[in-house]
């Protein structure tokens, strides 16, 4: 039976859209039929994170308007032969985009897929219901920092209202040496807030950001590359293992670490 | 350690947030308290009143009610 995980967070900046096209990814490396399906109407990222901006011919919105059929709006990832895009459009007038039309789309995309991945947009207003209301299970991403964490906890209380199956947490962008010097919230200690289970933990990583520009997924052997890896792991098979991003700062190479990541 | 202050400013925030409520809102609950309780007391408003403490739990209701007698049940 096919699994529909809508990803949102509440704040925007958090990384959403690259812990869902990441997880899509790893998922679909593990053989799972997976699509990711940009419900960020207007602000719309997906296409540019996986790589496909120029490959675009039709989007959600045609398909939705009845201009072409779901198959021809899919665009497949390079080098991910199961893992294919919905790209979403930039639209100012939502108007005619309802949580029915929305619903029906993502249950034919159900249909042909063992995941679909929904890429919420940020903030809880109707694009938030609409997204979730398409959706029966939830991740909600956060980072350690005080503001992304109160609005990630508005977002779990709204989600309750909401028959989902499982609301999961990934903590994005932790910083290791931060959590060892006591400066940082670990992981561990913001799902205990939220009350949530911990799905994964992604590292801060220059590598993120610059596979992105990149138009590519995480590179090979980074620590966010195995970070993913445990959390698709832990999404399909409950392994309960999180990646532990202050490994590297242990020891005294650790520490010389941290004490170089200080200086510069 | 600012994890320690910023742990703790966070649980306030969330704790305060969840138990905020606007001011109508005990007025309407109270209301709606002392409807049903009038079915089986003798009861005036002015006779019902309602506590709300914030505790890290969540909200504790405490409600306190001075009944003039029981009211008979049933017709006949």
């Amino acid at each position: 039976m096919s699994r529909r995980i809508v990803v949102t967070s509440g704040k925007g900046g958090v990384g959403k859209t690259s812990v869902a096209a990441n997880l899509g990814a790893k998922l679909s490396r593990a053989g799972h039929r997976v699509c990711l399906c940009d419900l960020d109407i207007g602000l719309n990222n997906l296409d540019v994170v996986c790589g496909i901006e120029n490959r675009i011919v039709y989007d959600l919105i045609d398909v939705i308007e009845g201009r072409c059929r779901l198959s021809q709006a899919l665009v497949e990832v390079d080098h991910y032969p199961n893992l294919c895009v919905l790209p979403s459009a930039h639209l100012q007038d939502k108007s005619g985009i309802t949580g029915q039309n929305v619903r029906a789309v993502t249950d034919k995309l159900a249909a042909m897929c063992d995941f679909v991945i929904i890429d919420c947009p940020a903030g809880i207003e109707q694009g938030f219901h609409r997204a979730v209301s398409a959706a029966g299970e939830a991740v909600v991403v956060t980072t350690p920092h005080i503001s992304s964490v109160r609005d990630a906890d508005r977002v779990t209380s709204l989600l309750r209202c909401y028959a989902l199956a499982g609301v999961y947490l990934v903590v994005n962008r932790a910083r290791g040496d931060l959590m060892m010097s006591g400066d940082m919230m670990s992981p561990e200690e913001i799902a205990d807030i939220l009350k949530l289970p911990l799905l994964g933990a992604i590292p801060e990583d220059d590598d993120l950001p610059l596979s992105t520009a990149g138009g590519s997924m995480v590179s090979y052997g980074r620590a966010p590359d195995l970070a993913f890896n445990m959390l698709a792991d832990n999404l399909t098979d409950n392994t309960g293992e999180v990646f532990d991003c202050t490994a590297r700062y242990r020891g005294f190479f650790g520490a010389v670490k941290r004490s170089l990541k200080r200086k510069i | 350690m600012r994890k320690k202050i910023e742990l703790d400013r966070l649980e306030k925030m969330l704790h305060l947030e969840k138990a905020q409520a606007p001011v109508q809102f005990f007025d309407a609950l109270k209301a709606d308290l002392y409807a049903v309780l009038r079915n089986y007391f003798e009861l005036a408003p002015d006779d019902l009143s309602l506590e709300c403490k914030n505790e890290k739990e969540g909200c504790v209701v405490q409600m306190f009610c001075k009944a003039a007698g029981v009211k008979r049940l049933g017709g006949g």
